[in-house]
């Protein structure tokens, strides 16, 4: 009976699985089924000498056992299904699922956007690599004129004839959105009613107050008849939208190359109600935009007749709007990335 | 001691069958073969059989064999054993 055993247990050994389920079942009917090869040892046993019983018992145990695991290996390994539930661990925690939010840069563009929308302005875009003629020269930037200084502007490409002079085909990195004016003016007649945001570049040291890149949103509006009022009217009906309804508007005379006559305009601080505050710098206003006129010159560049036309133009920074609205004392952190700060704007 | 109250002693002293749950149980002695087989269920057919070893077991009434169908203990088998030959019952 030992020697019957050693052998079938040399042929369960022997047997190829081959990794199949057809051959898994071959092994199973011949071995491991009622009428099994093993299963009729079992019923021998009682054949076997009472002094032997035991040990053969024992081995006939050993050989069931030793079967099994080979069928239940080979299962294992022709189905990846129950080694991938295996892999599963189903008293595990589950995961957050981390939620992306709109930047607060572009929060307050969109709602500045859509101010505007709502006054009949449409959308125009421009490249952000730009031509000299279209950031300065029609834009009545004169020769000579500080921006167009390495210092304030990235050049891309600079022409060999000296610093200060303009060069018509330099390229720069835009410094500011009304390239896209002059291009809106260049291809399109007038009435033009529209509105050009995007980012810009100066080259500027990087501060708290200061950045290399920063959005800026222009508007512009060309037509017969227009003036200084619809301007004002304009910037009110904005400013009351952005900051609220019960602040009060400044206009200060300024210059700007491209308007004439020009003006920065300040809101009362709706943070402080104009009393005074750290935000406010104690003043009670805080400076949100430039605008003006567009001058003459620059409508007569782009190929429009002043005496016939005239238009106003204004531009804000975007971030330094954020800054206000959030009480974000230090530009860079819009540029960061850092979760934990953009992570309270969700 | 009748024979059930012996195969209850055998079934309580011996560790596989210790922990089995069933109602009643029926055996037959095979006085060719010197065997008694008990049976839990009889209309279940056993596909499989262990061999009780001699430590699992505290009291010497024979090697007993287990048969299992669908691995759940159905029945076993006690060999070379004088007990129940002089009955039959169930």
């Amino acid at each position: 009976m030992q020697e019957q055993i050693e052998k079938i247990k040399a042929e369960v050994e022997a047997f190829d699985l081959n990794g199949s389920e057809a051959h898994a079942e071959a092994y199973r009917l011949k071995f491991l089924v009622r009428k099994g090869v093993i299963a009729t040892l079992f019923d021998e046993l009682k054949s076997v000498p009472k002094e032997e019983k035991g040990s053969v018992g024992k081995m006939l145990n050993d050989l069931k056992r030793f079967a099994e695991q080979k069928l239940e290996s080979a299962k294992a390994a022709t189905s990846n299904a129950p080694a991938e539930e295996s892999l599963i661990d189903l008293t595990l925690t589950g995961r957050r699922q981390f939620l992306g939010a709109e930047h607060p840069v572009q929060k307050v563009l969109s709602d500045m956007k859509r101010i505007f929308y709502g006054m009949g302005f449409t959308l125009r875009s421009g490249p952000e690599i730009e031509l000299d003629d279209y950031n300065f020269t029609k834009l009545n930037f004169p020769a000579g004129h500080p921006a167009r200084d390495m210092q304030d502007t990235f050049f891309i490409r600079k022409s060999e004839s000296g610093k200060g002079e303009s060069g018509k085909d330099d390229v720069v990195l835009r410094t500011h959105t009304s390239p896209v004016q002059v291009r809106t003016m260049l291809s399109e007649k007038p009435p033009i009613r529209v509105i050009c945001p995007g980012k810009v570049y100066r080259n500027e040291a990087v501060s708290a107050r200061s950045y290399c890149v920063f959005h800026q949103i222009e508007g512009l509006y060309v037509d017969t008849g227009v003036t200084f009022a619809d301007l004002k009217a304009t910037i009110y009906s904005f400013a009351k939208q952005m900051f609220g309804s019960e602040v009060k508007l400044r206009f200060r005379p300024s210059y700007f190359p491209f308007t004439e006559p020009s003006a920065e305009t300040d809101v009362s601080c709706y943070i402080c109600g104009g009393k005074g505050c750290k935000v406010c710098k104690q003043s009670g206003w805080l400076e949100i935009l430039g605008c003006g006129m567009v001058h003459p010159n620059v409508l007569r560049n782009c190929g429009i007749d002043p005496e016939i036309y005239s238009g106003y133009a204004f531009g804000m920074g975007v971030e330094r709007t954020a800054m206000l609205r959030y009480g974000v004392d230090d530009i860079r952190v819009f540029f960061e990335n850092d979760v934990r700060m953009l992570s309270q704007f969700e | 001691m009748t024979t059930e109250e012996k195969i209850l002693n055998l079934i309580r002293s011996t560790e596989p069958l210790r922990s089995l749950h069933y109602e009643h149980f029926r055996f037959i002695y095979d006085a060719a073969d010197r065997a008694l087989h008990i049976s839990f269920n009889p209309d279940e057919e056993a596909d499989g059989s262990f061999f009780i070893e001699p430590n699992e077991t505290v009291i010497d009434a024979g090697d007993i064999v287990v048969h299992t169908a669908k691995g759940i203990v159905v029945g076993f088998s006690v060999l070379d054993t004088d007990l129940g030959q002089n009955e039959n019952a169930s």
